[in-house]
Formats: structure tokens, C-alpha cells, sequence
């Protein structure tokens, strides 16, 4: 287990601090969820298809490992 | 090319769903505080932004706060520059759906999430709105998951959250799932006492 310290996201946080959180967040969710994946809900059938088609380029709304930092500017 | 194209460059190029969807977010955003609006992510793009590893929401709904709300011809130039209009309050922006969303409904005092100049939904409200989506008509275990998650996040402390105020949310009429969100905390702090 990581001995770094989990970062709290503050009410007012960077995007730098949003990055660091990822790995203590991600962490706590796959505990809770045994690393299932949660659905989505939209409940708008054309939505979802929307949805699908723009997300039909094989990775879908599957999470996959966290990519390296991009800029956010 | 326009400093808008290059960050809408950049954000296509970018091939982490949670990060794209929320720099999506954070430009269209940007374009609507340029006309004096405040937009707020809400919805599933909000849970995204929480919970960042589990739920990808595919979209981003954003509502405004605030006297201001863009005109029907703001929304609609603002959109046209972004990306291309898929309907009414609809587009696609680098690969993302949009949807603009009228004025935010919120029954937390707090103040609202940011990052970086970025609006989003309190999680106080944003739980309790998850809670009642879980079991109003009925119990629904998988959307149930999403809510634990982000109490699980709150209780662990990765996620500033007035508990106070999560309650007095919770138990309002506006949502009235303060049973639930009561057993959820006992459980996750159970679960988190056990496990230490």
C-alpha cells in the first residue's frame, strides 16, 4: 500500500490538486464497489444513443487506467 | 489557428474520459462566464468529477446560477463556436455531448465545488439527488452503489463535505432520504472501522 497521504479535495481546489486526489479517490471507490464499473443513467433513450455513437470508437464509457497528465490550458 | 481551437485540439487529442468530459466543462464554461453567466456541472458529470474512478458519466449537463441565463441565440453562437449543435441545447463539443440546462436547483447552502474556475453541484446536494433517484419509485441496488460511493468519499474525508449540512439536505422535503443516507454512513463507517 502507497504510503503517501490521501489529498482531501478542498471546496475551492486547482486542477493540479484534482490530479494528485485521483489515486486515493479512485482507491475508495474500487473498495466500495469491488472494482466494478457504475452504469450510467440517463433515461433518455436518444440520449443514450447519442451517447453510444460518440463513444463508438472502442473505448465505450469504460474507464480504463489513468492517462498521463495533460494540460489542462 | 484561435486559442478556442487549440485547447478544443487539445482536449480531443486527451484520451482519459473523466479528464476529457471535464475540460469539455471547464471551455464551455469558460465561454458562457465570458457573457456574465455562471454555469454549474450537475448530474452524472458531477458524480464523474467526485467519485473519478468508477462512473464516466459520457456527457456533461451544466445549469446556470445566478440572475443571468444565456439567451436561446447566446446558448446557440456559443455552441456553434464550440462544436457542432446536435438539437436544442445540444451539442457535441471534441467528441463530448452537451447538454445547457436551465437555472440549477439546489437545496445546499454551501458553496459551490471548483476547480480552478470551474462550477460544479455541492456534493451535499448531489447526494442526496442520488439518494432519491435510488429508491423513489423504488429500491435500485446498482444506482444505490453510485450514492455509497460518494459517502464512502465524504466519510473517508477525500471530499470537503459539511456533515451537517448533508443531513439538514437529506431530511429536507426538497428530498426526504435522510433514513437512507443515515444507514449508508453506517454502513461505510462500519465497513471502514472493520477494515482498519
Amino acid at each position: 500500500m502507497s504510503a503517501e497521504k490521501p489529498v482531501r479535495l478542498e471546496r475551492a481546489t486547482t486542477w493540479e490538486e484534482w490530479e494528485r486526489g485521483r489515486a486515493s479517490r479512485r482507491a475508495i471507490c474500487d473498495r466500495i464497489t469491488a472494482g466494478r464499473e457504475l452504469r450510467r443513467f440517463s433515461g433518455d433513450p436518444r440520449k443514450d444513443e447519442l451517447l453510444r455513437r460518440l463513444n463508438s470508437g472502442g473505448r465505450g464509457l469504460r474507464f480504463g487506467p489513468i492517462a498521463p497528465r495533460a494540460s489542462p490550458e | 489557428m484561435s486559442e478556442l481551437d487549440a485547447i478544443l485540439a487539445d482536449i480531443r487529442r486527451e484520451d482519459d474520459p473523466n479528464r476529457k468530459n471535464l475540460r469539455v466543462a471547464e471551455v464551455v464554461s469558460r465561454c458562457f462566464r465570458e457573457i456574465g453567466c455562471a454555469p454549474v456541472v450537475v448530474g452524472g458529470s458531477a458524480v464523474e468529477f467526485y467519485s473519478d474512478g468508477r462512473y464516466v458519466s459520457g456527457d456533461v449537463d451544466l445549469c446556470f446560477d445566478g440572475p443571468r441565463l444565456p439567451t436561446p441565440r447566446e446558448r446557440e453562437e456559443i455552441m456553434a463556436r464550440l462544436g457542432k449543435p446536435l438539437g436544442v441545447r445540444r451539442c457535441e463539443v471534441a467528441g463530448v455531448l452537451v447538454d445547457l440546462l436551465g437555472r440549477v436547483e439546489t437545496t445546499a447552502r454551501t458553496a459551490f465545488q471548483k476547480i480552478g474556475e470551474l462550477q460544479l453541484i455541492q456534493i451535499e446536494d448531489l447526494i442526496a439527488e442520488r439518494l432519491l433517484v435510488a429508491t423513489v419509485p423504488a429500491r435500485d441496488e446498482t444506482r444505490l452503489e453510485v450514492a455509497r460511493v460518494l459517502i464512502a468519499l465524504v466519510a473517508n474525508d477525500l471530499i470537503a463535505a459539511d456533515r451537517e449540512e448533508l443531513l439538514r439536505v437529506a431530511d429536507s422535503p426538497d428530498y426526504r432520504v435522510g433514513a437512507e443516507l443515515r444507514a449508508l454512513l453506517a454502513e461505510v463507517d462500519g465497513k471502514e472501522g472493520a477494515g482498519s
